[in-house]
């Protein structure tokens, strides 16, 4: 039997070859899905937002669209289906544009629930609909262009505090979750929420969380909960004995053993922002930048600081089963493995903006 | 004595995989390194920027490209007149501050403490495919070709103007004046005094004693080595991050600068005066009419 001092190695030399195995055949990026980016230009005197488009590997792109509102106009989460039909949700209405650019010219069809201090911050395209939920309501809106609201305060027990999330579930089922746990009859819970986006019925569910007792853990915030609610991920904050200085973690909770599975640490992990994605959590953008794990173990798919960019990479998003990140000036096609497939110049009038990238959600 | 035998197939692959592992643990260790005087020549190099930039004095241009001396004039041009147009100031001076430390990945201590801190966010794989998230990365040298590389660094410029209109001036004062004469309801007359007076001692600082403002600059710069040292061919930079857009963009299109000027005209100080007097005044009556 091989000691504990010569086990660590052979443990991950099969780890490394295992993962040699798998990187012998990589994953070749074909221009298969489009690599977009807005840049939006707020008018300040006139009203006016500007959205400018830049299509990195194809010739065909919309024009400058103009949104005249009162409002603000930045989208939030833009993405483009697998018909090719742009989708525009906005963070501080319930309008959601659409534009087909399949046709010869670019044909706009605006989408408004007419929902007073609607502030979506969570949103998800799923099936031919778009979902958008701000702290309790969620906004469907239809591939034939009508819309259902629900309010979920209605038919929450305990209190809804506040929905942190939209999740792709199984079987047209769509999840969104209570960021904040609960405590019933003792049990700390997690609140979800089950969408039949066939009946689009809802039903609340709750998820067994971590002990009560353990009171060391402050600011617990639920951030996503897997396909079939097995797990529930959330992050906290602990405070380190020694240093007298306080460690974010983020957890994998299996809701059937009621055990903490796997933890990721850092010093600055944020609270919120959590997206799900496939077999990915990550961070789209924020102070700290982007974040990409893997949703099975919380093993970081790709370390941004140490990519070979000109720059900091400062957004992320899903394209298909890759990713793209951003940076000032490179956009990179990232294989489900962090390796970089492809690498685009940032159009000159891009440089330095805020951009955002147009998602394509893979189902 | 029982003594077991080892299978020959044993014999050979077990050492043929610890060669295997050691080579792929001593990989980071065996690609070419930068040397000590580079470091020394980019300290060199990124002073002489740093002056250059701060007195408009290029005491050696053989440091820059005929390209890159221009972006020198360009970016005392761009602070001037950023501050002139879109923040209705007068340059003073500046100073600048190149935050340069190499980077110090696949370095003996930082694999270590990767491997043996538990608290590391990295597993050994990222570590050993040079991915390790504990590792800082301040500056990067990377080699391109035999005689170029390219270098990233942090720039800290320090801005100091004076503000250009006095306090008597100022558009919101004016706009309050313009509305005090147009009211006659006490309350209303009364916030529209203290309006002009917080307004006054606001701006009273800026346009006696001046105000500072900083840049964060990201640059990667293109490095090429010439006979005579090191010359910088390209420097892109932005002061984009995480969370704000860039103000300071310089990128290169086929080895020109394109610097963009759009910000000069979207600062909130640059739109307060394209108001009139009469829109600002009239804005001031509505809010604190409306107040009551």
């Amino acid at each position: 039997m091989l000691g504990g001092a010569f086990r660590w190695p052979f443990r991950y030399l099969s780890q490394l070859l295992r993962n040699t195995i798998r990187n012998t055949i990589p994953d070749v990026f074909r221009d298969e899905y489009p690599v977009m980016l807005i840049n939006h230009t707020r008018i300040f005197d006139q009203d006016t937002s500007v959205l400018e488009f830049a299509c990195l590997n194809q010739t065909v792109c919309p024009s400058p669209l103009e949104i005249a509102s009162i409002w603000d106009s930045t989208p939030n989460k833009p993405g483009v289906d697998q018909a090719g039909k742009i989708y525009l949700p906005f963070y501080n209405r319930s309008e959601v544009l659409y534009l087909d650019t399949t046709q010869a010219s670019t044909a706009c069809v605006s989408v408004d629930a007419g929902l007073e201090n609607f502030f979506p911050i969570s949103v998800l395209q799923v099936e031919g609909r778009t979902l958008l939920a701000d702290l309790d309501t969620l906004l469907i809106v239809r591939d034939d262009a009508s819309h259902k609201v629900i309010e979920l305060t209605a038919v929450a027990e305990p209190t809804l505090m506040g929905i942190g999330g939209l999740v792709q579930g199984t079987e047209n089922k769509v999840y969104a979750f209570d960021s904040s746990p609960h405590t019933v009859e003792g049990e700390r819970v997690a609140l979800v929420f089950t969408i039949d986006l066939v009946s689009e019925n809802v039903t609340p569910v709750l998820l067994p969380i971590f002990n009560a007792e353990e009171k060391e853990r402050r600011r617990v915030q639920i951030v996503g909960v897997s396909a079939d609610l097995s797990k529930v991920y959330y992050v906290f904050s602990i405070q380190t004995s020694e240093q007298n200085e306080s460690q974010m973690r983020l957890v994998m909770f299996d809701t059937q053993t009621k055990r903490e599975l796997h933890v990721y640490r850092d010093h600055c992990l944020p609270g919120q922002g959590y997206r799900q994605y496939r077999n990915y959590l990550f961070i789209s953008s924020g102070s700290q930048g982007p974040l990409l794990l893997r949703l099975d173990d919380l093993s970081p798919v790709v370390n941004f600081t140490t990519l070979p960019t000109e720059f900091q990479v400062l957004t992320l998003a899903p394209l298909g089963r890759f990713f793209l990140a951003g940076t000032a000036s490179e956009v990179l096609v990232l294989s489900g493995e962090g390796d970089i497939l492809e690498t685009y110049r940032v159009p000159p009038e891009f440089f330095g903006k805020k951009y955002i990238f147009v998602e394509y959600w893979d189902e | 004595m029982n003594r077991r035998k080892i299978p020959k197939s044993i014999k050979v692959v077990v050492p043929l995989m610890g060669f295997i592992f050691l080579m792929i643990l001593m990989c980071p260790f065996l690609r070419p390194s930068i040397s000590r005087q580079l470091l020394q020549d980019v300290d060199v190099l990124l002073d002489d920027y740093r002056h250059a930039l701060v007195t408009g004095d290029i005491t050696e241009p053989s440091y820059y490209s005929q390209e890159m001396q221009e972006l020198i004039k360009n970016r005392r041009w761009f602070y001037a007149e950023y501050m002139n147009v879109g923040l209705m100031s007068e340059l003073q001076s500046l100073t600048s501050e190149f935050y340069y430390q190499p980077r110090k990945d696949y370095s003996v201590p930082a694999l270590v403490t990767v491997l043996l801190d538990s608290n590391s966010s990295s597993t050994r794989w990222d570590v050993l495919r040079g991915r390790s998230a504990a590792i800082p990365v301040d500056a990067q040298i990377r080699v391109l070709s035999d005689d170029r590389f390219s270098l990233r660094v942090t720039e800290m410029v320090t801005v100091y103007a004076k503000y250009s209109v006095p306090p008597e001036e100022y558009p919101g004062v004016l706009g309050a004046r313009w509305a005090l004469e147009r009211t006659t309801d006490p309350l209303v007359e009364k916030e529209l005094q203290e309006y002009i007076t917080s307004s006054m001692n606001e701006v009273r600082p800026s346009f006696e004693e001046g105000y500072e403002i900083v840049f964060i600059l990201y640059h990667h710069m293109i490095v090429q080595r010439t006979p005579t040292g090191l010359q910088i061919i390209e420097d892109t930079f932005t002061d984009r991050d995480t969370i704000f857009p860039g103000t300071d963009n310089v990128m290169w299109v086929d080895g020109n600068f394109v610097r963009d000027t759009s910000k000069f005209t979207t600062t909130a100080e640059y739109l307060l005066y394209q108001k009139s007097v009469e829109e600002i005044g009239k804005n001031l009556l509505k809010r604190y009419t409306e107040g009551w």
